[in-house]
């Protein structure tokens, strides 16, 4: 079975679970942390039960996990009490962390113990791994005035000020997207130095030397390469499983 | 210089300054109350990072600061700005400046107590539980559930049970009643954290740089930190831990990326020593038991060591 965790809204997230149905994908919305049968106690994940889509699953059947949310938010559930919705998504977002990380199939990412997705990184960590990772960065600063102040994080992936970039995604160990073969090695070093299996990473332009503008761990499953991808990784680790345990 | 962020009558700031009163450094509180008085500005040029703060017309050149103590309170709960309201100026004001300040105390050259990657990594109690476990200490039996039959099948196998929260939102240790019993249903709502409760005594160890200062707290409460709320005394003593244990305590400290820790321990009857959590921002003062071995004397030392991290 494979988990894609993501919003009930995430048309992308259901558009894959669907197509990977006959491998046993199930969706899991932050909704169903609000569901009796989870049971996991730590250092034992192979015994946890997960509930998805109405089923209980438990982790030793699981082949894969793709997540498609840092955390869960207050506003993710809204069958709780308003009162008790910002404790209730913290604890979620720390236990899906915790369960996460213990899992013995591949998550796409591995969260971090603040970020269901990877590490928890800003758009000024990301700058500076980049750095590390040889791609050209322009100087970013930050800035915070008293009055109508301007927040740290100018450049993020919804910002419409570039007027054009180049996207490079790295897929366990696969990469997509037409840019030089420079930008193209800077995005896999990218991707190591943070230590996330997915990584979409963003130039200014696609020749060589183009400055890097964002990095995202959010898995694009609008793409059905990449989406390929993800699903044969999957595929792959449980075949060693299973070569593993004859 | 020497740079402490917070509110001056907290505790441990307060005790740290005062320490740190007769140094030759400069030393700098940015206080926290004057929050909608300070600009920040940040720069990241290559591997470098330079900037400046003003407070209230003070600047303060972050470059040179040698090393910082980061113990702020949520700026949200100020009360300007929570006055003022999620839509508001102020309220945007406090976010960006905590989290430039954060951003800065990451990437700062010098000291920093502590960063704030390796803070972060006590968020989940669960994932905390791996490293302490990888550390040597024993970790109580753990059930997170939102299935009330799974948590009535660990209060009967253990007995006697604590819930606590998940995350490091601080939250009231208390022991599993009939009274709790009679409303498991309601877990169903939300994963909880069920252990099974230790019997020992409870030592509290801060890890400061090199240094480390334990004591035991006696308590009749679950909870010692709330122990007035059950009509409960404290006593804290000083005590000296075996080596093997110490030495558990620093691996576990560098485990997880601190320079500074408070790690809740508890020793059983039988001589096992069991982790529950490591605080990154401990409130060291509530357990200073020995002036002449003070935690904030130690604190004051390694921040004006300076060095880095």
């Amino acid at each position: 079975m494979i988990l894609v965790l993501a919003r009930k809204d995430d048309a992308d997230a259901a558009a894959v679970s669907s197509l990977w149905k006959a491998q046993g994908a199930l969706a899991l919305a932050p909704e169903d942390l609000s569901r009796p049968g989870w049971r996991y106690e730590p250092g034992r994940p192979e015994a946890a039960i997960a509930v998805a889509g109405g089923r209980r699953i438990p982790a030793r059947l699981l082949r894969g996990v793709v997540t498609r949310i840092a955390g869960i938010h207050p506003q993710d559930l809204p069958r709780l009490a308003a009162a008790d919705r910002s404790y209730a998504a913290a604890e979620m977002t720390a236990f899906l962390a915790a369960w996460l990380s213990e899992l013995s199939c591949p998550v796409i990412n591995r969260p971090s113990p603040t970020c269901l997705m990877g590490p928890s990184w800003s758009f000024e960590d990301w700058s500076r791994c980049a750095v590390r990772a040889g791609c050209r960065v322009e100087p970013v600063h930050v800035t915070v005035r008293r009055a109508g102040c301007q927040g740290p994080g100018q450049l993020h992936p919804n910002d419409p000020s570039p007027t054009r970039s180049a996207m490079v995604a790295v897929a366990c160990g696969k990469t997509f997207g037409d840019v030089d073969g420079s930008l193209t090695a800077q995005a896999q070093r990218l991707a190591g130095l943070a230590g996330v299996e997915y990584l979409n990473v963003a130039f200014r332009g696609p020749e060589a030397g183009s400055s890097f503008l964002w990095a995202d761990p959010r898995p694009d499953l609008f793409n059905p390469q990449i989406a390929t991808a993800l699903l044969d990784r999957f595929q792959t680790s449980n075949e060693e499983s299973l070569e593993a345990a004859v | 210089m020497i740079l402490l962020w917070g509110l001056p009558k907290d505790g441990p700031v307060a005790a740290v300054a005062a320490e740190l009163a007769n140094t030759s450094l400069p030393v700098v509180l940015l206080d926290q109350r004057a929050t909608l008085d300070t600009e920040l500005q940040v720069r990241f040029v290559g591997d470098g990072i330079a900037g400046a703060i003003d407070m209230a017309g003070t600047t303060i050149d972050l470059d040179s600061v040698t090393s910082c103590l980061m113990r702020p309170y949520d700026s949200l709960g100020l009360a300007a700005i929570e006055r003022a309201g999620p839509a508001s100026v102020e309220w945007r004001h406090a976010q960006s400046l905590e989290r430039g300040l954060w951003l800065w105390a990451e990437y700062a050259p010098g000291l920093v107590v502590n960063r704030p990657s390796a803070m972060l990594r006590c968020s989940s109690k669960p994932c905390q539980s791996t490293m302490i476990r990888d550390a040597g200490f024993e970790y109580p039996e753990t059930l997170i559930t939102t299935d009330p039959e799974a948590a009535q099948e660990f209060l009967c196998r253990h007995g006697s049970v604590v819930y606590k929260s998940i995350s490091s939102i601080r939250s009231i240790v208390a022991r599993v009643t009939v009274a709790h019993q009679e409303r498991l249903s309601d877990i169903q709502w939300c994963p909880t954290q069920f252990q099974e409760y230790i019997q020992g005594l409870d030592h509290r160890v801060h890890v400061v740089g090199d240094e480390i200062f334990s004591c035991t707290i006696e308590s009749e409460a679950v909870d010692y930190r709330y122990a007035s709320r059950e009509g409960a005394a404290v006593e804290i003593r000083s005590v000296n831990l075996p080596d093997d244990c110490i030495e558990r305590c620093r691996t576990l400290t560098a485990c997880m990326g601190l320079t500074v820790a408070g790690i809740d321990l508890r020793r059983t009857p039988d001589g096992a020593w069991y982790c529950f959590e490591v605080n990154p921002s401990p409130a060291f003062t509530f357990f200073e038991c020995d002036p002449e071995d003070a935690i904030a004397t130690a604190m004051a030392r390694l921040l004006t060591g300076g060095g880095g991290n």
